[in-house]
């Protein structure tokens, strides 16, 4: 049996457990059954080591319950970032890396020969010139190293440091990557850049900001090399509806990422080769992305997508070939209530805004899926005139969600 | 280039520390342990100083003192091929683009000019951001921003000139605490502390766009501000408390939504939840309208005068629906 280590191989493992103690936040060790008891033992030992500023640990009915306490509008960094700085690595990758430091910082050239000769010299440690020589091409691949052929000898040198080859750049650089680590993709990498550099952020808050998103950051990264490479993807997604966890595998044409601004969820969208539509698949729900052949297609079922887009409210592209017709009518004060005007327009992602009456106007769209403006109609509620739709399920769902609302709250229609 | 790297490990940073120090001088174990402390995770220091003192990783040796590093002023770590090409990629967007000036831009492209991007704007779409977002390529807008920024990092007073939305025109000397983004608006803000209310527990709250003048003054604050205290002061003791049933996936979609507050969930019965959310005044009127959009699978069971609010814009709509 394997001892317990702080560190982790790869990220996937630890994934799902920081998602599920960060969103949910209730489970106990028996609703962690699809691992050993001692698998979420020495998982959330390594989480509770790698935030433990910001667990929590409560007792219930259900046991020990475990949740992370975040209010992501005062949190200068995203704490999950901590995940990505768990890799573990041998004591010869971390002495190699220091002697390369220490021995390169002249601006001087070795061959990996020379490398494994001047480390035995200056630090009496003896490694195999092999050894160096991979981890001195992992580093050229890295970017930390460069190499030039001088003849038939392979030298191996490394560039300076920020400070030095960026001096007037480096603040406006860190000024920005203070800002980019919470507000962009990859922010984990801007905070590597701080870590790197004995920076901070002070400066900087976003609101509406949703931590767990950084746990997709490993599937972002293949999806988009395969965008860029205009390749297939196998995907191998995990459902959760209702707790049972389906896994399925997708062929993939992958196209465009989606991102919630509001709930902090992103989105494949692709071109499903089995079924030959556009679907979305949920970054935190893919398991597994598997690269594969390129696409000769691609340019035009991008063109395609881009003219489907606009029926697109959300994520959805329906079920079926019908387009849903939303009307909404709203009672806006003028004046003094121009704000909810204002809401409409823009929240209302190009649908039309007409006033029909005095302190009376209409919200009208066609879509694919109508069901996806349903929570948003629901913000407005206090106002809604009336409702209608072409899709009479969505119309009557609308007015019985309204019906147990008013008997939920005793309130007489 | 591994995205999931060691290089990146926050040991790395932790014996950065060591041996920067121990290039100088002799290092103890406790300073050691300061470190791992600071740099590290909780248990970090039971595997690395005694790695490091047993000599499995030779970058220390033993001296009368502590311990003295073997390598003596090793560089620092230069950028890697994944850092420049995160830059490289954000060079295209409007929001990196504030904190330059025009050679500034020239020199990081020039910098960045061996890395590939990572993604293209259009590889993104964000489909409910709000389509009134800050004029982000305005130059008045720009320079705005970067007064506000090297006022916040001296703690210096600015002269500011506002405009809200409602049209009201305001003129005042302010410490500038933080730059706040919303991802949903698309906008900055400034948060701020009017000269005259220094001491009080007053934020005021001012969009980025509706600054129309900016000027620094020869005023800089010396006393300590606990923004974090002063905001967490602000919460309402009470939070809301939710009721969750289990209908149309609600529990996976509300705990998702609501990932952003700080919040505590526990199990009822087979088919329930409660959910207590912390909140604000300020942050009032978007939770309201939030919760009532996930319709009749949340229920509001406290505080009070929460339940008031939803009640209320039920009432209303109760009432328009009898016309």
């Amino acid at each position: 049996m394997s001892e317990y280590q702080e560190l982790i191989k790869t990220f996937q493992k630890s994934r799902n457990y920081v998602r599920d103690f960060l969103i949910y936040g209730f489970k106990s060790r028996e609703d962690f059954s699809a691992k050993s008891g001692r698998t979420y033992d020495n998982e959330r030992r390594r989480i509770e080591s790698w935030l433990s500023e910001y667990i929590r640990t409560n007792y219930g009915p259900q046991g020990k319950t475990l949740s992370l306490a975040l209010d992501s509008n005062l949190l200068s960094t995203n704490p999950l970032y901590r995940v990505w700085k768990s890799k573990s690595f041998t004591s010869n990758d971390l002495m190699l890396h220091f002697f390369f430091l220490d021995l390169m910082k002249a601006n001087v050239s070795y061959t990996a020969e020379e490398l494994t000769d001047q480390i035995l010299a200056r630090y009496d440690v003896l490694f195999e010139s092999q050894l160096i020589r991979k981890k001195a091409n992992e580093y050229v691949k890295e970017g930390i190293l460069r190499s030039r052929k001088e003849g038939r000898r392979l030298l191996y040198s490394m560039g300076p440091a920020p400070a030095k080859s960026i001096p007037d750049l480096l603040p406006a650089v860190l000024d920005a990557a203070r800002f980019c680590q919470l507000a962009m993709p990859f922010g984990f990498i801007g905070s590597t850049i701080l870590d790197q550099q004995k920076a901070c952020n002070e400066t900087f808050l976003v609101k509406h900001g949703y931590c767990g998103f950084t746990l997709e950051d490993e599937v972002l990264f293949l999806l988009l090399g395969a965008i860029r490479q205009k390749r297939t993807v196998v995907l191998l997604n995990r459902s959760n509806k209702k707790f049972r966890s389906q896994e399925e595998h997708f062929s993939v044409v992958p196209m465009q990422i989606f991102v919630s601004a509001r709930t902090g969820r992103r989105f494949l969208c692709g071109y499903q080769l089995q079924s030959r539509r556009f679907s979305s698949f949920r970054l935190d729900q893919i398991q597994q992305v598997t690269p594969g052949e390129s696409f000769p297609d691609y340019d035009h079922y991008q063109e395609k997508l881009s003219h489907n887009l606009p029926a697109c409210f959300g994520v959805s592209f329906g079920v079926s070939h019908q387009m849903d017709t939303i009307r909404l009518e709203l009672y806006i004060r003028k004046g003094t209530e121009d704000y909810i005007l204002k809401r409409l327009i823009r929240e209302g992602r190009g649908g039309t805004v007409t006033r029909t009456e005095p302190n009376t106007y209409v919200y009208e769209i066609t879509v694919f899926d109508g069901n996806e403006l349903m929570p948003w109609i629901k913000t407005f509620l206090g106002r809604i005139l009336s409702f209608s739709s072409s899709n009479q399920y969505l119309e009557q769902k609308f007015y019985e969600d309204l019906r147990m609302m008013m008997e939920m709250y005793g309130i007489e229609e | 280039m591994e995205l999931f790297s060691e290089i990146y490990n926050c040991y790395y940073q932790v014996v950065d520390q060591i041996l920067r120090e121990a290039e100088t001088h002799p290092v103890t174990k406790r300073r050691m342990h300061e470190i791992c402390g600071e740099l590290g995770f909780a248990e970090s220091s039971l595997y690395i100083i005694p790695k490091l003192i047993s000599g499995e990783w030779n970058l220390l040796t033993p001296e009368k003192d502590g311990y003295q590093a073997r390598t003596k002023a090793h560089q620092d770590l230069p950028f890697t091929l994944l850092q420049r090409s995160w830059l490289k990629t954000l060079l295209k967007d409007d929001r990196f683009r504030l904190f330059f000036t025009v050679e500034e831009l020239f020199l990081l492209n020039q910098y960045t000019e061996d890395a590939d991007v990572l993604w293209r704007p259009e590889d993104f779409r964000c489909y409910d951001q709000y389509a009134d977002g800050d004029p982000f390529t305005s130059p008045s807008y720009g320079q705005h921003f970067r007064t506000l920024l090297a006022a916040i990092k001296k703690r210096q007073y600015v002269h500011i000139s506002y405009q809200s939305e409602k049209g009201n025109r305001i003129t005042h000397h302010y410490l500038p605490l933080k730059l706040e983004y919303s991802a949903k608006n698309d906008r900055f803000r400034l948060l701020a502390v009017p000269k005259s209310q220094r001491h009080s527990a007053f934020i005021q709250t001012l969009n980025l766009r509706g600054i129309t003048e900016t000027i620094l003054l020869p005023v800089y604050d010396e006393e300590d501000y606990d923004f974090e205290k002063v905001i967490r002061k602000s919460y309402y003791q009470e939070p809301v408390r939710l009721l969750i049933k289990n209908r149309r996936n609600a529990l996976e979609r509300t705990m998702l939504h609501f990932s952003n507050y700080e919040k505590r969930t526990r199990k009822i019965d087979e088919d329930t939840w409660e959910c207590l959310i912390y909140y604000n005044r300020s942050m009032e009127t978007e939770l309201l309208i939030e919760i009532l959009s996930f319709g009749p699978t949340v229920k509001v069971t406290g505080p009070d005068s929460f339940v008031a609010l939803v009640k209320e814009r039920l009432k209303r709509q109760a009432a328009i629906l009898r016309l």
